[in-house]
């Protein structure tokens, strides 16, 4: 899969659980709860999600890595 | 000796002033400006504005005078001159914010607070999430529920947990599944690294803060008072302790 794909993929994810998400608004590189108002049921459905359509599991000691949008598409594709 | 207190105030983002935004300090509004979504920003700033006027109302000070320090898993409290006075902690959700605060009594600390109110709405991770999140009994016993209870069930015990998480200020990437929260009266944290240090007794209870949001309030220390206040209602009611 490519970055471009990756990021789509989870772009989708994102507004599956908030809709309003506007993709191209969003800072790559911030806190994704910086910019979307997700809270902690939010967050961590979305973490599954992201689980269950790419197969890769992302435990507690990563959640970190995947803060933010850049972090996310770099931490699937690299696992 | 006396009895400590910990109160949770509900306050309605609705009613929170349009110029709320006037209370934040300037690095409260650069976070707020963060929010792609003008709703999110306005929900952000309402509850903050709402901390702030709850914290100097209690501390005797202007709303917007208080100084904010952060932990580095972003848990904020108290700094300058009201620093350690009160201990306090917020939770929003759909159109609510859940405000706790504990006092310091004498000269100590007051101890740390946590609270979560959770909106109860459909889930396409329900299971995932309580495999994930939930201890092993508490798994258990929610696979054994009739399944139309399971969804409420399920944001019940997920409140007390981040409830209890929140209070040891260890943030999201907090081992849930290693907080056994079945009986509120006495909450098991179980040991894990990541919790290590964190043995303590518990103060804990529900509330609810609106039809269909509900909410948890945790003191990592026994025996202490807990009260709920709607302030949406008039008088701002109060609900007697049901857990110390």
């Amino acid at each position: 899969m490519t970055q471009d794909e990756m990021r789509a993929l989870v772009l989708a994810e994102l507004q599956r659980i908030a809709p309003e998400v506007d993709g191209a608004a969003l800072d790559g590189a911030r806190p994704l709860r910086e910019q979307v108002d997700l809270d902690s049921v939010d967050y961590l459905g979305f973490l599954v999600a992201l689980h269950k359509a790419t197969g890769v599991d992302i435990p507690e000691s990563d959640y970190e890595a995947v803060a933010t949008l850049d972090g996310c598409v770099a931490y699937l594709l690299a696992h | 000796m006396a009895t400590t207190i910990a109160e949770v105030r509900l306050i309605d983002l609705r009613r929170v002033q349009a110029d709320a935004w006037t209370l934040l300090d300037e690095a409260e509004r650069v976070r707020a400006a963060r929010f792609r979504h003008p709703e999110d920003a306005r929900r952000w700033i309402a509850a903050r504005a709402a901390l702030r006027t709850e914290l100097g109302a209690a501390l005797e000070v202007p709303a917007a005078s208080l100084v904010f320090r952060y932990s580095a898993r972003g848990k904020p409290a108290l700094a300058g001159a009201s620093a350690g006075r009160i201990a306090f902690n917020l939770s929003h959700s759909a159109e609510w914010v859940a405000i706790a605060m504990v006092r310091a009594m004498g000269d100590g600390e007051p101890p740390p607070v946590g609270v979560d109110i959770e909106a109860i709405r459909p889930l396409d991770e329900l299971a995932e999430l309580v495999e994930r999140c939930f201890a092993p009994e508490e798994r258990e016993a929610w696979c054994a529920l009739d399944e139309a209870l399971r969804l409420a069930a399920f944001y019940r015990t997920w409140a007390r947990k981040e409830a209890c998480v929140k209070a040891l200020g260890v943030g999201i990437g907090a081992p849930l599944h290693a907080v056994d929260v079945r009986d509120p009266a006495w909450p098991r944290v179980r040991l894990t690294e990541a919790l290590t240090g964190h043995e303590h007794a518990w103060s804990l209870r529900d509330f609810d803060a609106a039809p269909g949001i509900v909410g948890a309030l945790a003191v990592p220390k026994a025996d202490v008072l807990l009260q709920v206040h709607d302030l949406s209602r008039a008088g701002g009611e109060s609900e007697g302790d049901r857990a110390a």
